[in-house]
């Protein structure tokens, strides 16, 4: 049982890591032919 | 599948679209990018008879299709882009009963893209009162078009209008201007070398310089058998297209409307004359904040209170019923405290969200909105710049959109670098926290108290930071530009409950979602950083404070255990380390940890904090009990005095701590500059008062 919970808290810990990088640092490549103010472009 | 079909709201600010948009979706809404009255984007399911549906999308308010800023833009790009997934096939053109004749100017423009078109006035409860006749079979028939009579107050008119939406494939599309009208020859040659486009679509790909289908501005230009012309020329032919519209629209209302104004009733004048008074105005204003602010202190303790003990008996229930371990102790110490910590202060962002809510239904926001621009322009900013400035005490992020509005560049370059200032919701929590424990709770009088007006007074700081520094930045920046301000003065009309409800609920689940996961994971990170550490000193900790406390008491003994560790936790040396430089401001390593971690976003703060006093904590407590019971290591006296609590309060006023703020001002800034500079400028101030204020009342 301790271990089991020792390994959840790891993957916890990992996923919010993981998280906060693609918030913050993490941006994707932008599709350069969506017209502005269409969908989600947000410009 | 049931077919669905596309629905554009389009109209003029103030004629009760959102209310319409309201009415036919319900709950049904999806909000995209961010909260904000004029940048959203809002789309809905409206559910018809015969299992049909409509998608409904309420495009930003708009006078014209002669745009003038980005987000009227949006409207046009919808409308000139058929591969756009929000193309209508029927459009909505919703008008106020006492506006058609400038209503009636978009709805022309947008019946002659051969869009079917519905014209929906609004507010028809209210022709009799202002002495209001219309005709509207005659309206109809000149109009060439289907007209629903609504009232979205009382609901009146919604079947009729979805009635309307089902047959739209009905909807006559005709043109109301014949585009060779404005000039045969221009025209006529438009049309020769693009026969199969609509004439009216290519006259708006060329002025608006938007592109729809294959054809953008430069193909027109090149195209052989047809020459455009310059800019001045065109903006003529627009002069001139607008005059033969309005030509079109006066004939029509002359022989189908009538104004007796002797039956009008003159309250709108009455309350006019004291709420846009040049001293009245301000003082009336003044006022209102103040009730606010006391409001959000009075009627918010009790469900906050109930909500802190709720997050406090979770943790001590959690930790009876769970099996000892790792994750139970990040439930009960990392994850319940970090969440309770922002979850607290949903009653307070509740009500202040209401109160702007009721403002801005009632039309009274747009009469701050005209007092306020002879104070603004005196800082260099546009009176439309109030408008972001104030949707900044919501969030900055739809607030430094909702500069796109503004025309003058210098202008809306300013507003987005002063606009942090204001106080946004995310800096509540800092605020509320702090004030509660630094602040007496004494009142002034029977009703203002000490918090209330130190609340007051921040949201006045915020404000007056912004200003000078709009003052500052006029001065210093070069830039050579001219604008106008015209504001719309709507009716003051009771808020409806519907609105206000929904304007409440999609803002607090926003700044609840929005700052919600950022929590969670920071949360998490921070248990994690103060249950481990890379020293024998954090293993063994009981071994060593055993040895050096033999005659302390068990209690005691746990509680400089549970200190010893985390002092030597990896969270601990991170926050020694950063430690000599915010000791000057009065601060002791745990806060310097919280502001590290609130870059993320302000809220994150008090969270912070509530996660690193509850870590190695056995005991039941509320956030701000466990915050007024910290020591400070060197005075030995309350850490959380009145010298550290201004101080703090100065710092979270002037700071930028908001990763989120500074990315959108990169975007709208197309580069870095702007944002490192604005940064560096807002740190450096926050800085500088919270030293002062440390030193000088400590």
């Amino acid at each position: 049982m301790q271990n089991f919970q020792n390994i959840a808290v790891l993957f916890i810990f990992v996923g919010a890591v993981g998280y906060l990088i693609k918030k913050f640092f993490w941006n994707p490549i932008k599709d350069k032919n969506k017209s502005c103010g269409s969908g989600s472009c947000g410009c | 599948m049931a077919k669905q079909i596309n629905v554009s709201l389009i109209g003029n600010p103030n004629t009760g679209k959102t209310s319409v948009f309201n009415l036919l979706t319900g709950l049904n809404q999806q909000v995209g990018n961010y909260p904000g009255i004029t940048v959203e984007r809002k789309a809905g399911v409206c559910k018809l008879s015969r299992g049909l549906k409509a998608h409904i999308v309420d495009l930003p308010g708009t006078y014209s299709l002669n745009a003038s800023s980005l987000d009227e833009n949006v409207v046009i790009e919808v409308l000139l882009n058929k591969k756009d997934k929000d193309y209508p096939d029927v459009a909505v053109v919703v008008s106020d009963v006492e506006n058609i004749k400038r209503n009636l100017l978009i709805f022309t423009q947008i019946k002659d893209l051969d869009i079917p078109t519905i014209l929906v006035i609004n507010m028809a409860d209210q022709m009799l009162r202002k002495g209001i006749t219309i005709d509207i079979p005659e309206l109809e028939k000149r109009l060439n078009t289907k007209i629903v009579l609504m009232s979205a107050r009382k609901k009146q008119g919604v079947e009729e209008l979805k009635k309307s939406i089902e047959d739209y494939r009905k909807l006559p599309v005709a043109p109301c201007l014949n585009a060779f009208e404005i000039d045969p020859e221009y025209f006529g040659g438009l049309q020769r070398a693009f026969p199969k486009e609509s004439l009216y679509k290519l006259w708006l790909v060329i002025t608006q310089d938007v592109n729809f289908a294959n054809i953008n501005r430069n193909t027109i230009a090149d195209a052989s058998q047809f020459q455009t012309k310059k800019n001045s020329e065109l903006k003529r032919l627009q002069q001139k297209e607008t005059i033969k519209r309005y030509q079109f629209i006066n004939q029509t209302l002359k022989a189908t409307q009538t104004i007796d104004i002797k039956n009008a009733k003159g309250v709108r004048a009455a309350l006019d004359r004291v709420l846009i008074h040049k001293v009245w105005g301000f003082v009336v204003f003044l006022a209102i904040l103040l009730f606010i602010f006391q409001a959000i202190y009075d009627w918010s303790s009790y469900p906050m209170d109930l909500i802190d003990g709720a997050f406090a008996w979770m943790s001590d229930f959690f930790r009876e019923i769970l099996p000892e371990g790792m994750l139970t102790n990040l439930l009960v110490e990392g994850i319940l405290p970090g969440i309770g910590g922002i979850v607290i202060f949903i009653p307070q962002i509740a009500f202040l969200f209401l109160f702007i809510s009721i403002l801005e239904e009632s039309g009274y926001m747009s009469r701050v909105v005209f007092i306020m621009d002879r104070l603004m322009r005196r800082f260099g900013l546009s009176g439309k710049s109030i408008v972001p400035l104030i949707s900044g005490t919501a969030c900055a992020i739809p607030a430094v959109m909702a500069t796109r509005n503004i025309e003058n560049w210098k202008q809306r370059l300013i507003t987005i670098l002063v606009v942090p200032f204001t106080t946004c919701s995310a800096r509540l929590p800092v605020y509320l926290i702090i004030i509660s424990l630094v602040i007496p709770t004494h009142r002034v009088g029977w009703f203002f108290g000490y918090q209330s007006l130190t609340l007051m007074f921040l949201y006045f700081i915020g404000f007056g930071a912004a200003l000078v520094s709009a003052w500052l930045l006029n001065k210093f920046l070069k830039i050579e530009s001219k604008s106008f301000f015209v504001v719309e003065m709507p009716n003051y009309k009771i808020p409806l409950f519907k609105n206000v409800a929904i304007n409440v609920f999609e803002k607090t689940k926003a700044f609840i979602a929005g700052a919600g996961k950022i929590i969670l994971a920071i949360s998490i990170i921070l248990w994690v950083l103060g249950s481990f550490g890379p020293t024998e000193k954090f293993s063994k900790a009981k071994e060593y404070v055993t040895t050096q406390y033999q005659e302390n008491s068990a209690e005691d003994l746990e509680t400089q255990i549970a200190s010893y560790k985390l002092e030597h936790s990896y969270m601990g040396y991170m926050g020694k380390a950063i430690e000599p430089v915010v000791r000057p401001l009065g601060y002791d390593w745990k806060i310097g940890i919280a502001i590290i971690s609130s870059f993320a976003a302000r809220e994150v703060f008090v969270s912070t904090l509530a996660t690193i006093y509850s870590v190695g904590s056995e005991e039941e407590e509320t956030i701000k009990n466990r915050m007024a019971s910290e020591i400070n290591p060197v005075t030995k006296k309350p850490l959380f005095n009145l010298a550290t609590g201004i101080s703090l309060l100065l710092f979270y006023a002037f700071a930028m701590q908001c990763a989120s703020t500074i990315a959108i001002v990169k975007k709208e800034t197309n580069g870095w500059m702007w944002p490192s500079i604005q940064f560096i400028f807002m740190s450096g101030l926050a800085y500088i008062a919270a030293l002062a204020a440390y030193q000088f009342l400590k």
